[in-house]
């Protein structure tokens, strides 16, 4: 028996030496970083919000944009957009409005997210400089996912600390406490981001672009037909200082502002001050650029599956101007496509692409870049090459003019009319001597289509003058049309238009913000309360 | 410091613990050695011989026990059913076998002796498995169900979980998929969590095993649909013991709150070899075709929509009736086919070493070409006593399956449906058919489940390593050694082709290649000692178990395929670098724990079981990691009192009672840690966080009370089997569904972050089973011997941060978990008919989005949409008026079994059943709102009834009717400015059914037939698997399942499921 008491012993010892160490729990990721250990260094705040400028954006740019922006504002013809271009989107929409709302809200949460983690990074050694340079690209895209929002839906919530609000039910803010965040927001991107920085990465000068268009866009809120020279004047200021001392330069032609070249992630343009930096690849899902896929008429243009817009061009309206404005042809041609013209930097190996498309619409150009191959085997399904412009120089001129013009209702400033002649001699369009509100809110149109403000321009009219802008939307042809080149006809060329009957889908109070997304408000039902007001005291510094 | 100090307390209170147990030890060993001289006989030895024969046939029972009562003196009988043993006179043999009722006979001077055993439907001696050992059976306290590896093999099944269907009360088997090998859903005492596993823990031999749900997310394809379960063979299962009380799953502390599944493998016995095969060929039928229009149906159908502005007109359907049937897209997809399964099985040993080794093959093509699956199973099982205080065992298993997955599970089928009749299936020219343009149409379903080549490989291992040293009398050491090994390989190719207008051009032809390992060990000891004084019964364990899981993957793939004839990545092109893509992964989580178990029982009548287990789970962070969990139990075998023996009705009633906790620690992840996604940048790789962290995430617990009895009356020819439980579930992890306006989501989409998993909410389950098994008829070799089982299970929700509310696939498919309802519930608008004329329109709420009243056919509302309810009345049909329209779990399940021998023949035949529970039918609301799936997709022949206004002509808004009123299909309406395609109560329907599981007529050839053949025993049998099912559902099949989606439970919504299929088969069972 004693054997047994001894070989009992000794295996109870075993059996207690089988106990762990406290660490044998300890599992933490093996594949991934944890936000508690990054944001110390230079590098890791950098890498930290570089992905700010892609993939949240990616449900934006993808179906959103042009739906919201474009569609609604009658520059689009679509097949699949209808409820955009006629201003009756279902609140039940998963394909476009969902994701389009849910993408500003990712676009703040991650902002959110990490200039938190940056100020309370423990342990951090990266300089004040680049502290200061990734808080304020942070504020920087907050405030533009916050213009968004106040443009396409008004009143919403204003999410300033994520885990601090989840538990509570988002609460809509007034569309002037909007207006106060997110200028609040740029100005302190403006203080914090630095005057020059890597290519592609926002400078002081992209807020002070942006501090210039919310300014312009703000004059006009709750006024009655004159807009709040205030905010005139400081648009006028910001944008005056973008054009002098930002050290950008108008793209010598307009054309090549829209090429995969002169315009990728690592090759920005010279006279871009914001846009959203995609990569020619498609995993993680998000980092690409989907707009070609949608866009190309052909599977032959983008040979990467995709090429998906045969039933997608330009609106009538669009179309109607181009054909009675042949000299603006330069840009007509990098916008839209026309039956009969060339376009020798797509299918390059075939000698060019030739829209030989009689009868049909009038197919959209702008970032339409063809294959990798025509573009340095860059590129691939859904991920063309190129990055979205959210704001250029030729806009900060074009502001500069509206802002001096202000609530006359003319003017001769010869600044004004300087800038504003630079973008129409660019486009080949003669010189004006005198403009008026509408000269610069229809050059701002053809110049800037397609790149996603279009809507926001119609709220900035509406703001202060809804009659005009409803008058204006009114006029609109939203109709369906056929086009062909009459043959031999140059200088100018002439095509043959047959519109279907005349459709006019006019805003209205109505519809002039989108419904929020059935899909949130089952989720959060108290979106449908009246907005009120935000207390600014809550945000810390 | 601090760890050290902790460890230091830890071991203390361990040897405190120790100390404890050894006192009462010590001080009674003396007594018990004392006790066991005086049971020595003093009659003169014989030798007594015989055969143990079965009471309905003359087949010798191998493997009996033959006991001289009183004593240890025993023997088990040889593969003939022969035994040898030396007895006296004045002795009793006690003879028992698993399955049938002990015998005693006294051998007087007799030296021959021929034992029929009847069969039994409950051995009361038999010993059953419980966690950490197993227990005299009428010792049992706790709610536990055993079902014997026999009745597995009654139905024919893949994976073994499919065998449990209908087999046990309160244990809902729901297949999830037709596609072979795809893993059904177990669900034990209703659904015990939100956003985690809901299986049960599955402890094969020492191996354990929780598997997640099935996914369906449309985002995040499973890449199989079998899980690890699926390579074992069901063949080598002896018996399955499903615990279902607090008190036998609180063993098993963390992951036994949804239940665990005890299963032992076969052992070898002593004697002579047995060798056994068994061959099964089933043919699968084709299932029951959905019916779709025709393409003359189609085609007028086309031409209507055209006449409505939906689509453009198409030449070739401007004559309907000159069009012929078209393409029957079911009849080209599905295809009868087999099933085929051989095993052989070897088993023998001596009194001191015994094996059983087994071999299998298992090949099961699927009714739709490019799917099935396919096994090879080896398992070897050894023990041995090697001293008479040492007895050491390994058993290990071998499987290596391949699953064919290019049907996608619903894929394939629904475009099945979807794909029109105008296409054709093959040219003239022999080459594959296709629509006209890419756009807006679909590919060629036959041919994508031929060209398509995706198929995953897994071989897995599971082995043990045990010993048990008897350090005294009645203490044993135990320690074993588990693991498990996993290795995944997924292989997809997915061609370029050009089938008419459609194309897949070579730059969108993909292969991936992805390798995943997933390996887990335990090791654990335990200590148990068995005490007996005079009417006092003892059982204590104590013992301590580490465990960790780890697991790796590597997934890469290429794009742009110059030909097809090369599948593997280096025939991509990486020359862009868009096309190519790798990534890898890495995890790892760990478990510590202290277990201990005390049963006594008084006078085999009073039975008390206290039950405590400590676990400590990298699942946490220090601080919050160690969860307690005990349990009580009490039993009260009533007819061992005087005042019932003599009833001689009953044989045995026991009453039970128990209480306890288990816990959950949730998925066990990286919910703690915020983890950052890599994402690329101009500047180099740049990070994001993807989840919002929960560092305070702690157990989840389960509290338990359970109340039930056992009865055996008549002979054991009636057992009855009642249990009632009341679940509580607190703590419960979710991963709750906040507004997307705080930036989260629930499933991927670019850039988002997931939301936290927290501890918020609670549930309630109740329920009742009820088991009956009887023998109704024993009279001249006629058995007759039924099995019911009866399961009510209820689930509500009583508190929740906030409702979870995903929405499936961006569909209008929703479900819905709140506070006062079950999980789950289906969701969507009352639907009320159709708008019958422009007065309709203006006296009910606005449909349209824009909250203006619009009667206008392309912008608004029209005569023959849909009416929804307005249920908050505020005048406008928004999200508000969504409400539950469906209820997915079931008011009660059964299961019943009928068995009838009759010489050598046995019919058998198995019946479940669902009742009262609801499916939304997804593929019918894609049909049956016309134009909702495109109007190039088919329609069903349901939609002819569509509501046809009388006009479509804004100006005639006042006078519009319905031509053909009484109908609910809504109109074709083109953009649906109404919003016809809300999810209603249209698409709701009854999901009850009773399904003849399978029925089985086996025939054992007599012995005298086989005599003078080497082939000791043969049996051989027909069946039919899924013969027949009562249902009104309107899909294929009425079984739907239950999945995982967007990380919380997803049931009763039918995606467009693989069905089940009916199978007729052949086996033959052969001992030599």
């Amino acid at each position: 028996m004693q054997f047994n008491i001894k070989l009992l012993a000794i295996i109870s010892a075993l059996t207690l030496m089988q106990g762990c160490k406290e660490k044998f729990l300890d599992r933490p990721p093996l594949d991934a970083l944890t936000s508690g250990n990054f944001y110390r260094t230079d590098a890791e705040i950098m890498a930290g919000t570089a992905p700010l400028y892609n993939i949240v954006w990616f449900d934006f740019n993808d179906k959103a944009n042009m739906s919201f922006q474009e569609a609604r504002a009658g520059n689009l013809n679509s097949n699949d957009r209808t409820s955009y271009v006629k201003h009756a989107v279902p609140s039940t929409d998963v394909n476009t409005l969902l994701p389009g709302y849910k993408s500003f809200y990712k676009i703040i949460a991650q902002s959110n997210n990490a200039y938190k983690a940056i100020k309370e990074a423990t342990g951090s050694t990266a300089s004040a400089a680049v502290k200061s340079q990734g808080l304020g690209e942070c504020r920087f895209m907050r405030a533009t996912a916050y213009y968004y929002l106040v443009s396409n839906w008004g009143a919403v919530p204003i999410v300033y600390d994520n885990v601090a609000q989840l538990n509570s039910p988002p609460v809509r803010n007034r569309i002037e406490d909007v207006w106060k965040l997110l200028i609040q927001d740029y100005r302190f991107a403006a203080e914090n981001l630095p005057s020059t920085a890597d290519q592609g990465r926002l400078t002081k000068y992209s807020a002070e672009g942006m501090l210039a268009r919310m300014y312009l866009m703000r004059a006009g809120l709750n006024q009655n037909g004159t807009r709040k020279q205030s905010d005139l004047d400081s648009a006028k200021f910001y944008a005056e200082d973008v054009i002098t001392k930002s050290g950008r330069t108008l793209a010598p032609t307009y054309g090549e502002l829209f090429e995969s070249a002169n315009n990728n992630s690592s090759k920005n343009n010279p006279e871009s001050l914001f846009s959203l930096q995609w990569m020619p690849v498609s995993s993680p899902w998000g980092v690409n650029n989907s707009f070609q896929a949608y866009f190309a008429y052909d599977a032959n243009i983008t040979t990467t599956g995709d090429g998906w817009g045969a039933a997608q061009g330009l609106s009538a309206d669009l179309v109607k101007y181009f054909v009675e404005n042949p000299a603006d042809s330069l840009r007509r041609k990098s916008i839209a496509m026309f039956d009969s013209d060339v376009y020798p930097n797509i299918q390059k190996a075939a000698g060019g692409l030739k829209y030989n498309r009689p009868a049909q619409l009038s197919a959209i150009k702008k970032y339409i870049v063809g294959s990798p191959a025509d573009n340095g085997g860059l590129g691939g399904f859904m991920a063309a090459n190129i990055n979205s412009y959210m704001l250029r120089l030729a806009e900060v001129y074009l502001i500069y003019a509206d802002a001096v013009l202000g609530n006359a209702a003319t003017t001769n400033d010869a600044k004004a009319l300087e800038y504003y002649n630079m973008v129409r001699k660019r486009a080949g369009m003669p010189a004006k001597t005198s403009l008026t509100f509408e000269d610069i809110f229809k050059e701002r149109r053809i110049e800037t289509v397609f790149e996603g403000n279009s809507w926001n321009e119609m709220v900035r009219w509406y703001y202060f003058n809804p009659a005009k802008a409803i008058a204006y939307t009114a006029a609109q042809h939203r109709e369906s049309y056929t086009m062909t080149y009459v043959p031999g006809s140059t200088n100018p060329k002439k095509y043959n238009v047959t519109y279907s009957p005349a459709e006019y889908y006019p805003l209205s109070a109505n519809t002039l913000y989108l419904p929020f997304p059935e899909g949130e408000l089952v989720n959060a039902p108290s979106l449908k309360d009246e907005p009120v007001p935000f207390d600014f005291s809550k945000l810390v510094d | 410091m601090q760890q050290n100090f902790y460890k230091t307390r830890r071991v203390s209170r361990s040897l405190q613990f120790l100390a404890g147990l050894l006192r009462p030890l010590l001080l009674t060993l003396g007594i018990m050695g004392a006790g066991l001289g005086a049971l020595a006989q003093s009659d003169a030895k014989k030798t007594v011989t015989g055969t143990v024969v079965s009471a309905n046939g003359d087949d010798g029972i191998p493997g009996a026990s033959v006991v001289v009562k009183g004593t240890s003196n025993g023997t088990t009988t040889n593969a003939a059913g022969e035994f040898s043993i030396e007895a006296a006179s004045g002795n009793t043999l006690v003879v028992s076998f698993i399955g049938y009722a002990t015998q005693e006979i006294s051998v007087g001077n007799k030296t021959k002796i021929d034992i029929r055993l009847q069969e039994s439907i409950a051995a009361l001696d038999e010993v059953v498995v419980v966690g950490y050992g197993e227990m005299k059976k009428t010792d049992v306290s706790s709610s536990q169900v055993t079902v014997s590896g026999k009745d597995l093999s009654k139905t024919i099944n893949t994976s073994l979980e499919q065998g449990l269907q209908g087999r046990a009360a309160n244990v809902m088997v729901q297949q999830n998929s037709g596609q072979p090998g795809a893993a059904p859903s177990v669900l034990i005492r209703g659904i015990s969590s939100l956003t985690g596993t809901t299986q049960p823990l599955y402890v094969i031999d020492g191996v354990q095993i929780k598997p997640d749900n099935m996914k369906d997310d449309p985002n995040n394809r499973p890449t199989g649909f079998s899980n690890i379960l699926s390579s074992i063979n069901p063949d080598d299962i002896e018996t399955i013991n499903v615990l279902q009380g607090p008190s036998a799953t609180a063993i098993y502390g963390a992951v036994g709150a949804n239940g665990v599944v005890m299963i032992t493998t076969k052992r070898g016995k002593a004697g002579e070899a047995k060798i056994t095969f068994n061959s099964l060929l089933t043919m699968q039928s084709e299932p029951k075709h959905i019916d779709v229009m025709n393409l003359r149906e189609y085609a007028q159908f086309r031409n209507e929509a055209a006449a409505v502005g939906s689509t453009a007109t198409e030449p070739q359907f401007a004559d309907p009736s000159v069009l012929g049937e078209g393409t029957n897209w079911q009849s080209a997809l599905f295809r009868p086919t087999t099933l085929q399964k051989y095993s052989v099985g070897l088993s023998g040993g001596t009194e001191k070493s015994t094996y059983y080794l087994s071999g299998e093959y298992f090949n099961q093509k699927g009714i739709v070409e490019g799917s099935g699956f396919k096994r090879y199973n080896g398992r070897l099982n050894l023990e041995n006593q090697t001293r008479n205080w040492l007895k050491i065992g390994a058993n290990m298993s071998v499987g290596i399956t391949e699953e064919k997955v290019n049907t996608n599970n619903g894929g394939i089928i629904q475009l099945a449906l979807d794909q029109n009749p105008s296409v054709p299936v093959t040219n003239p020219d022999g080459s594959w058919g296709g629509p006209v343009s890419t756009q807006f149409q679909f590919t060629n379903p036959v041919m994508i489940s031929k060209i398509y080549n995706d198929y995953n490989r897994r071989t897995s291992i599971l082995g043990s390593l045990f010993a048990d040293v008897k350090l005294m009398k009645n203490l044993t050491w135990h320690t074993e050694v588990n693991g498990s090994a996993e290795f995944l390989k997924y292989y997809s190719f997915h061609p370029s082709y050009t089938i008419g207008g459609y194309v897949v051009s070579q730059d969108a032809a993909t292969s991936v290649r992805s390798v995943n390992t997933n390996n887990w060990w335990s090791l654990h000891s335990r200590l148990s000692y068995d005490l007996k004084l005079g009417k006092h019964d003892v059982n204590i364990m104590a013992g301590h178990e580490a465990q960790a899981f780890t697991y790796e993957s590597l997934t890469a793939s290429r794009k742009k395929f110059i030909t097809n004839t090369i599948e593997e990545l280096s025939g991509g092109d990486a020359s862009v670098i868009s096309n190519v893509s790798n990534n890898s992964g890495k995890g790892s989580g760990s478990r510590e724990s202290y277990f201990a178990r005390v049963n006594y029982s008084f006078m085999e009548r009073y039975i008390v079981q206290g039950t405590y287990r400590m676990d400590g789970s990298s699942a946490f962070r220090q601080g919050r990691r160690w969860g307690n969990f005990p349990a009580v139990s009490v039993a009260w075998r009533v007819s061992e009192e005087p005042f019932l023996k003599s009833v001689n009705a009953i044989n045995d009633l026991k009453l039970r009672f128990e209480i306890g906790r288990s816990g959950n620690q949730g998925s066990g992840g990286n919910a703690i840690y915020s983890t950052l996604q890599t994402v690329p940048t101009g500047w180099g790789t740049g990070f994001l966080a993807s989840n919002f962290a929960n560092e305070f995430l702690t157990w989840e617990k389960d509290d338990v009370i359970n109340a039930g009895l056992d009865l055996h009356m008549f002979g054991n020819r009636v057992e009855l089997i009642m249990d009632a439980y009341i679940k509580n579930i607190t703590s419960l992890i979710t991963v709750n569904s906040y507004p997307f306006t705080y930036g989260g989501d629930i499933a991927y989409s670019p850039g988002y972050l997931s939301w936290p998993a927290v501890n918020a909410g609670s549930m309630k389950n109740r329920g009742v089973g009820l088991t009956l098994n009887t023998v109704n008829i024993d009279k001249g070799g006629f058995y007759w011997r039924t099995g019911i089982n009866l399961s009510f299970d209820r689930n509500k929700v009583t508190s929740l941060l906030n409702p979870i509310t995903p929405i499936w696939n961006a569909t209008s498919v929703g479900f819905k978990t709140e506070v006062g309802q079950p999980a789950s519930m289906l969701t969507g608008y009352i639907a009320e008919g159709l708008y019958q004329d422009a007065n309709d329109i203006k006296n009910h709420a606005i449909q349209t989005s824009n909250g203006e009243l619009t009667i206008n056919p392309l912008t608004g509302s029209w005569v023959g949409d849909t009416k929804f309810k307005d249920l908050n009345g505020d005048g406008v049909i928004d999200a508000e008026d969504r409400t539950v329209i469906g209820n997915p779990w079931p008011k009660f399940t059964l299961g019943f079994n009928n068995n009838i021998t009759y010489k050598n023949f046995e019919l058998n035949a198995f019946m479940t059943g669902s009742f009262k529970n609801d499916i939304l039918n997804y593929p019918r609301y894609r049909a049956e709102v016309p134009g909702n799936g495109g109007v190039f997709g088919n329609q069903w022949k349901s939609v002819a009834n569509y509501a046809r206004p009388s006009s479509y002509a804004v100006g005639d808004a006042e006078t519009v009717m319905l031509t053909n009123p009484g109908h609910v299909i809504p109109r074709i309406a083109p953009g649906d400015p109404n919003g016809n395609n809300r999810m209603s109560t249209n698409f709701i329907e009854d999901g009850s059914y009773v399904r003849l599981k399978n029925i089985t007529l086996s025939y054992n050839f007599p012995k005298s037939l086989l005599k003078e053949t080497f082939v000791r025993g043969l049996k051989a049998s027909v069946g039919a698997q899924n013969l027949f099912t009562i249902t009104k559902y309107k899909g294929y099949d009425p079984e739907i399942g239950m999945v995982s989606y967007g990380g919380t439970v997803m049931a009763g919504i039918d995606t467009g499921r693989y069905p089940s299929v009916r199978m007729y088969s052949f086996g033959l069972t052969a001992d030599f």
